[in-house]
């Protein structure tokens, strides 16, 4: 082998050491991490709150500048037929209900989570406490009752799971829930989502 | 619509001291001792933010929280139609108080208190 390339066999192995040295500790206390019961973890130790713990979001989040970049799940949508049996089975199963007339209506049937403004706040008092057309979060449940009764008769229930959320890379976001709604806020526009009826 | 943050200081002088109104008094009362160092003013349109406060409260009537002020609010809201409306609130000891405001002058639409009835009986006897 020419020495460049036996220089470039080298420098692969010793980049690979590195990198499973570096990401082993990470990817260990992200699995590690289980909360309350409900498979939620610290994925994104910044941006992800586990379900139950007593942090918050403090207003000044709310701000605009530098939002992380609004995206659909990319890959999620080719799973979405058959996502439901898979969501019960595999993961906590999360809904959000969307009646007819809601402003997201179209876009849930279409199984996309729409935000009020997917450049807006992430204040979770204020979307919790019903300002959500400049929130760029949407509400979710773990009581599919809960997502029933925005629903409506006529209007349609999104699901999917923390699980398949957090492995898109979507931000989830505790709610401070002073509704016992079993809220959590997930952050932008979301595709790919299985769509049910009331 | 967009949205702002302004702070507590601006959010107490523009809704005073609650006028005659008792429960926006009380409200007001408890964003003086439990304020936030600021409050996002967003905008929903008031028919909107009406339907979605009708489920969360039915919800949490369900679960045993208790409203005073509700109606009057709901009622406010669809008086305002399409016009944005945005709010701020209070949380302590298990009681929750939302006053509801105008996002451009801060001027209050509505005002809510949510507390635990059970939690409140248990807790006064």
């Amino acid at each position: 082998m020419h020495p460049a390339g036996r220089w470039l066999v080298f420098l692969s192995a010793a980049i690979a050491v590195v990198l499973s040295v570096v990401l082993a500790p990470s990817t260990a206390s992200a699995a590690a991490v289980p909360a309350a019961g409900n498979g939620v973890r610290a994925h994104h130790p910044g941006m992800i709150f586990t379900v139950g713990a007593d942090q918050r979001v403090p207003a000044g989040e709310g701000r605009a500048e530098g939002l992380p970049q609004a995206q659909i799940v990319s890959g999620a949508c080719v799973a979405a037929e058959d996502a439901g049996a898979s969501a019960a089975a595999d993961g906590t199963p999360i809904y959000r209900g969307v009646a007819q007339g809601h402003n997201a209506f179209a876009d849930a049937q279409q199984g996309i989570a729409s935000p009020g403004d997917v450049a807006g706040h992430a204040d979770v008092f204020a979307h919790n406490a019903g300002d959500t057309w400049t929130s760029r979060l949407t509400s979710w449940s773990t009581d599919r009752t809960v997502a029933e009764g925005f629903a409506g008769k006529n209007g349609v229930i999104l699901q999917t799971t923390i699980e398949e959320m957090q492995a898109s890379g979507v931000n989830i976001f505790e709610s401070p829930d002073y509704f016992d709604e079993s809220e959590l806020l997930l952050e932008g526009r979301i595709g790919g989502l299985q769509v049910t009826q009331p | 619509m967009t949205f702002r943050e302004v702070t507590s200081d601006e959010v107490l002088a523009a809704l005073g001291e609650g006028g005659e109104d008792s429960v926006l008094r009380a409200c007001v009362a408890a964003l003086r001792v439990h304020p936030r160092p600021s409050y996002t003013i967003g905008g929903t349109p008031a028919n909107a933010l009406r339907e979605t406060l009708e489920v969360k409260y039915r919800h949490a009537a369900s679960r045993g929280k208790t409203f005073v002020g509700d109606q009057e609010l709901l009622l406010r809201l669809r008086e305002l139609g399409s016009e944005p409306v945005s709010g701020v609130d209070a949380h302590h000891a298990g009681k929750h108080f939302y006053v509801y405001v105008t996002p451009s002058t801060l001027r209050h639409v509505g005002a809510v208190i949510m507390y635990d009835a059970l939690s409140d009986e248990v807790a006064s006897g």
